[in-house]
């Protein structure tokens, strides 16, 4: 089961990847909510080798660890893992950097939900069949 | 039940086209089983392996065994589609931020 999107942009894919991992604390949303520590966050780091660590840095000097890098092959892909603090699994983000006219796709999957991400479950049932929530499960996940 | 198993239950297009079925009408065991490619046996285990994750359940009407979706099991179904919703969200607008900045910047 996978998470699938994808944008095109207007470079080339080494700058494509080098701004992806490289400058990744200055256009990853954190001020917009997008940080584990919230009103904490300062700075979101991939550290650029395999194994290297992806995390963030908070306003107290803290850390976490949103995952590790495990595939590095610029210009073309990084593969990182991601775990939030509330789900017991791994996940895993793979994007990739494909040459395009005279830019760069960038497909981003996201994967191994079956890992097992515990959710809250919603506390009430419904009756009836479930034909219209199953449509939109399998178009969304197609892939599984 | 958690979402792992509803996910691990979901992922199978088997098992998916054993609900859809089932989400028209509950089906007698040997109705369910009819018109695979893959053998009845292997029906039987995805059917067995949905019931585990409380999808669907079976109840007894004389000899026959008639299968029907489990009145909680939509709820799972749900959880699950709204996270991965809000995950497709979140990607949604990191990707643009993104491409924002390298048309800022370049």
């Amino acid at each position: 089961m996978t998470i699938r999107k994808s944008i095109s942009v207007a470079c080339q894919p080494e700058i494509a990847f080098r701004v992806f991992t490289e400058e990744i604390g200055r256009w990853w949303p954190l001020k917009e909510g997008f940080s584990f520590g919230r009103d904490r966050a300062l700075d979101i780091i991939i550290e650029r080798r395999v194994g290297g660590r992806f995390f963030e840095r908070f306003t107290d000097g803290t850390e976490f660890e949103v995952g590790r890098v495990t595939a590095f092959q610029p210009p073309h892909a990084v593969t990182l893992t991601w775990k939030a603090p509330d789900w017991e699994g791994l996940t895993e983000i793979e994007i990739r950097f494909i040459s395009e006219g005279g830019g760069t796709r960038v497909e981003l999957e996201h994967r191994g939900w079956e890992q097992g991400p515990i959710m809250e479950k919603i506390g009430k049932s419904y009756d009836g069949g479930w034909n219209v929530i199953l449509a939109k499960y399998s178009s969304r996940t197609a892939s599984a | 039940m958690s979402i792992d198993h509803t996910i691990a239950a979901l992922g199978d297009s088997t098992r998916r086209e054993l609900l859809r079925r089932l989400a028209q009408k509950p089906c007698r065991a040997g109705e369910l089983a009819h018109g695979f490619a893959i053998s009845r046996p292997a029906v039987v285990k995805h059917t067995r392996m949905l019931g585990k994750a409380g999808l669907i359940r079976a109840k007894k009407v004389g000899r026959e065994r008639i299968y029907e979706l489990a009145p909680g099991g939509r709820t799972q179904v749900e959880a699950l589609i709204k996270k991965l919703e809000e995950v497709g969200a979140f990607w949604d607008t990191a990707l643009n931020a993104f491409k924002r900045y390298l048309e800022e910047n370049r």
